[in-house]
């Protein structure tokens, strides 16, 4: 069921009323003071209705030509910057993998010997919290330097682009 | 919209004029008839210039109508008349109905009728009665709570309905 106000605004469009819409106003005493008012300003409405001059719509496209130009130069831009290229990415991602083993190795006997000699110095507890601390901290900072790789792999590729556009 | 973001002129074209109709009508009624040409094109020089930031989830006609209502505003605050008030009307339409041929488009004149209505009142008209938008998107086109629409809306009908009343009475 549509409220008296949608009603009327429809009187006022003009529109034609459904059955509910009609029996509705037919029964409601304040559509029924209102409609014949509007229905009147009804016919004034679609007589009054504006029309756009000719040439309206070319004078337009004339005037946005250079915003759209604009934007066609922006949009081919986008089009032509590099996206993340899969060969360059394993190409850089290869010797950091290689290494990894090697680097992974190192830390470990690079840990083992601090261990044992905080030992020598420090309550066992103690030097195994300090050693772990540190073997947390170097596993973050191997994380961080592999997953930069990508990005480091993208920047470059996007300075190398921009380079030959200038 | 989307084409229109990378510059394709067909896409503005396609979309004038499917607007330019319902466009062209509510700038007319919302700046009294006032630069409506221009108000027009600046409507559509807006939207090609913010094309870019259109968020596709919204719904265009949506935005459009925003943007010509901001302009048409714009306009009534560089220039407002005060809105007629009804004895005003009544007064117009008097003098107006004394000549016999013009007698009932005198009295049943739209823009004046609308231009006894306060400028919120007048908006939700356009907006409601004349695009036939929804209670929802026209209240987010004009920035408000859907209830302000329905009261406005309720107002103005019983406004309007007031002032054609005596040219539907006539002797």
């Amino acid at each position: 069921m549509r409220d008296c106000d949608t009603i009327l605004a429809a009187v006022l469009r003009g529109s034609v009323l459904d059955d509910a819409e009609r029996s509705h106003a037919a029964g409601c005493p304040r559509c029924g003071a209102l409609a014949p008012g509007l229905a009147t300003l009804a016919t004034d409405l679609r007589a009054a209705e504006p029309a756009p001059p000719a040439g309206l719509g070319a004078r337009v496209l004339l005037a946005a030509q250079p915003l759209l130009d604009g934007h066609a130069r922006a949009a081919q831009r986008a089009r032509a910057v590099p996206h993340l290229d899969g060969r360059r990415l394993a190409t850089a991602l290869l010797p950091a993998i290689l290494l990894f083993p090697l680097l992974v190795l190192v830390d470990v006997a690079l840990l083992r010997s601090v261990h044992e000699w905080l030992a020598t110095l420090l309550p066992q507890s103690l030097s195994t919290y300090l050693v772990a601390s540190y073997a947390a901290l170097l596993a973050a900072l191997v994380c961080l330097t592999f997953g930069a790789i990508p990005l480091i792999v993208q920047r470059q590729g996007l300075a190398s682009w921009k380079e030959g556009h200038v | 919209m989307l084409a229109v973001a990378t510059g394709d002129p067909s896409a503005l074209q396609e979309l004038c004029g499917r607007y330019e109709r319902p466009l062209y009508g509510f700038l007319h009624r919302a700046a009294d008839g006032r630069e409506t040409d221009d108000l027009y094109q600046e409507t559509w020089l807006r939207v090609v210039r913010a094309a870019r930031q259109f968020d596709p989830a919204r719904r265009f006609s949506t935005w459009l109508f925003q943007i010509a209502l901001n302009l048409a505003r714009d306009l009534h605050r560089r220039a407002l008349p005060e809105p007629m008030s009804p004895e005003a009307v009544e007064a117009a339409g008097g003098a107006e109905r004394a000549r016999p041929h013009d007698a009932v488009e005198a009295a049943l004149d739209l823009r004046r009728l609308l231009g006894a209505l306060p400028a919120a009142q007048r908006e939700v008209v356009l907006l409601r009665v004349l695009q036939d938008v929804s209670e929802e998107e026209a209240a987010e086109i004009l920035g408000c709570p859907r209830g302000t629409v329905k009261s406005r809306l309720h107002h103005a009908l019983e406004r309007l309905a007031e002032l054609a009343r005596p040219a539907t009475v006539r002797p």
